[in-house]
């Protein structure tokens, strides 16, 4: 937004606006359907079937990183995917949020012992929100979202702290 | 063919070596990393490098195209980089590697009762299978004797697993082609196996569930319940997804006579399941090398000529339709009474030798060689995935075919690329 360089980032018309619109990207958090490995089949692909159907709480994935919110890592990062996984983060739009799905992604889970694989996503791309679980179920990234939704609330009064300690 | 399986060990030995120039080096790059420390940043994909000094390429009209391993319509970490001429597919080029996370390297340090949890994220898709073939290379060398009542269970779970597997290969299959509906409803049917093998096993997906020498949980109640349940309402289901995917015109215009295997590609890659078998390769492991329950069970095997993307929807369809026949008739069996796990220490140790073992995957044959030197470890482990050999059918067919169709044919192998990469 181009308003908080007209009013500055502590005026209260853009916190209010901001408001809104974190209102509105907390309620169509698009993931992206990127499939690492074997946690794609409960965070991606059960999540957008019938039961989980994540869709209700306006969850829903995107083919393309340039259409998505959230970056939901599920699996493991090895030096090969490194590149891949930090290109796409680069191409999504801000504001984006980082999911790390399973124990793979958050601390290199079984394979933390092989050398080429990561120790945890967060070594390569801030991350937002931490499922554990060899794999998650779908419940749990349910749950990863509703967090997610909090989450962008709170920058809301993050804001509004940083005005008053401003006046 | 060969050199597929000759990059895999390129690999698995270079990787290993110190002191070896990445750039001298002439193997196919798994690991994406060769030295033992780690680089600093983030490397770069050699294998797009190679692409671009080769010299010629960039000088044509024809386009090279990248497809994954984000892509929608790419199924698991494959990169495929296609050369085009309009939407003409010249040429394709797999690179694998993304997942490659050393399950037969991490094999080694892990005693044989943990490997099964490797083999779980290897084929995440039927974890059942890929611990079922190291379970089965473990007793054939420590000579164990499996309980009764452990082979049944193991064929319920894998039956059930097989079902689960299927559902996930037709639905985004009909979703390739252009069809939302039917996956949404195989994605609830899927639930329902899953929720029967979570109650038997406790997991969804990673069950860990059978061990050399038996099993981990008894049969009960809830996974009856649950089954049965399942069983009244799978052979409607089906006709269903029959009447919504199947029958559907639009879907048969997609895939007849589309990524067509002839009979002597099939044989001489080296294809096993149901890729094998729609090219008219009479080969089914349940039925010709009985393991299990198998051979008390009374069930068809669908062989077909024709190859194509059609006749490997029809011989998985088949194979779902057999899987609830067997339930049906091993739920009438009943579980045998007895031991579910066979008497064996805590640790297990084997006897030095070598065994292959394998068990017919959802995919093709699964198997898995073990190399013991006595003690509680392999000294090596080797994973025969049979989706790396299809991978290399779908690089040979993919040339001469339309892009949507080529990519409709790369799905129809079902990757797994747990198990490719390993």
């Amino acid at each position: 937004m181009a308003l908080d360089r007209l009013t500055g980032d502590t005026s209260m018309i853009f916190i209010k606006s901001e408001q809104f619109f974190d209102w509105a990207r907390a309620r169509s958090l698009w993931y992206l359907a990127f499939g690492i490995a074997c946690c794609s089949l409960e965070g991606l692909i059960a999540a957008s079937g019938p039961r989980f159907d994540f869709d209700r709480h306006g969850v829903f994935f995107r083919g393309v990183p340039r259409q998505a919110d959230v970056l939901i890592v599920c699996g493991t990062v090895n030096y090969k995917m490194a590149d891949i996984v930090l290109r796409l983060y680069e191409q999504m739009p801000d504001p984006k949020w980082v999911v790390s799905m399973g124990a793979c992604s958050n601390t290199g889970g079984p394979f933390r012992e092989y050398p080429n694989v990561f120790l945890g996503v967060d070594e390569l791309i801030p991350v937002d929100i931490y499922i554990p679980g060899c794999p998650p179920r779908p419940e749990s990234v349910q749950y990863a979202f509703l967090q997610l939704r909090e989450k962008i609330y709170a920058q809301t009064e993050e804001r509004l702290d940083a005005r008053r300690s401003r006046d | 063919m060969g050199s597929w399986i000759k990059r895999t060990l390129d690999d698995m030995y270079t990787g290993f070596a110190p002191g070896l120039d990445p750039d001298q080096f002439d193997g196919y790059d798994l690991q994406g990393w060769l030295s033992p420390q780690p680089p600093e940043g983030i490397v770069t994909p050699r294998n797009l490098r190679r692409l671009k000094q080769a010299p010629g390429m960039l000088e044509t009209d024809h386009f090279l195209l990248n497809l994954g391993p984000s892509h929608p319509a790419m199924h698991g970490a494959l990169r495929m980089i296609v050369e085009l001429d309009g939407e003409f597919c010249l040429s394709s080029e797999a690179h694998v590697g993304f997942l490659h996370r050393g399950i037969e390297k991490l094999a080694e340090k892990n005693r044989y009762n943990a490997i099964g949890t490797l083999m779980d994220r290897g084929d995440y898709a039927t974890g059942i299978m890929g611990e079922w073939a190291l379970a089965r290379a473990v007793e054939k060398l420590g000579e164990i004797e499996v309980p009764q009542r452990a082979e049944w269970l193991r064929t319920v779970a894998a039956e059930v697993n097989r079902m689960t597997s299927h559902y996930l290969w037709l639905g985004p299959l009909g979703l390739d082609s252009g069809a939302m509906g039917p996956f949404l409803f195989m994605m609830r049917d899927r639930e329902m196996g899953l929720e029967m093998l979570e109650a038997l096993t406790g997991s969804r997906m990673m069950f860990n569930y059978v061990r050399p020498g038996g099993v981990a949980f008894d049969w009960n109640q809830e996974s009856e319940d649950k089954l049965l349940v399942y069983l009244e309402n799978a052979d409607k289901y089906l006709d269903e997804h029959w009447t919504v995917l199947m029958d559907s015109e639009f879907f048969q215009q997609r895939v007849i006579g589309v990524g067509v295997v002839p009979h002597e590609m099939a044989l001489s890659f080296a294809a096993t399941g149901f890729i094998a078998r729609a090219s008219g390769i009479d080969w089914d492991l349940r039925r010709d090398r009985p393991y299990g329950y198998y051979d008390k069970l009374d069930f068809d095997v669908l062989t077909l000529e024709a190859g194509d993307i059609w006749a490997r929807a029809i011989v998985r369809f088949d194979e779902m339709k057999q899987s609830i026949r067997m339930l049906k008739q091993l739920v009438e069996m009943g579980p045998p009474p007895g031991e579910f796990m066979a008497k064996l220490p805590r640790v297990l140790r084997l006897p030095e030798g070598e065994v292959y073992d394998c068990v017919e995957g959802a995919r093709g044959e699964l198997g898995v060689h073990l190399y013991s030197t006595g003690g509680d470890t392999p000294y090596r482990m080797r994973y025969r995935p049979p989706i790396q050999f299809h991978l290399a059918i779908a690089d040979t067919i993919a040339p001469g075919q339309w892009l949507a169709d080529a990519l409709l044919s790369y799905g129809s192998f079902d990757f797994c690329f747990g198990e490719v990469d390993r």
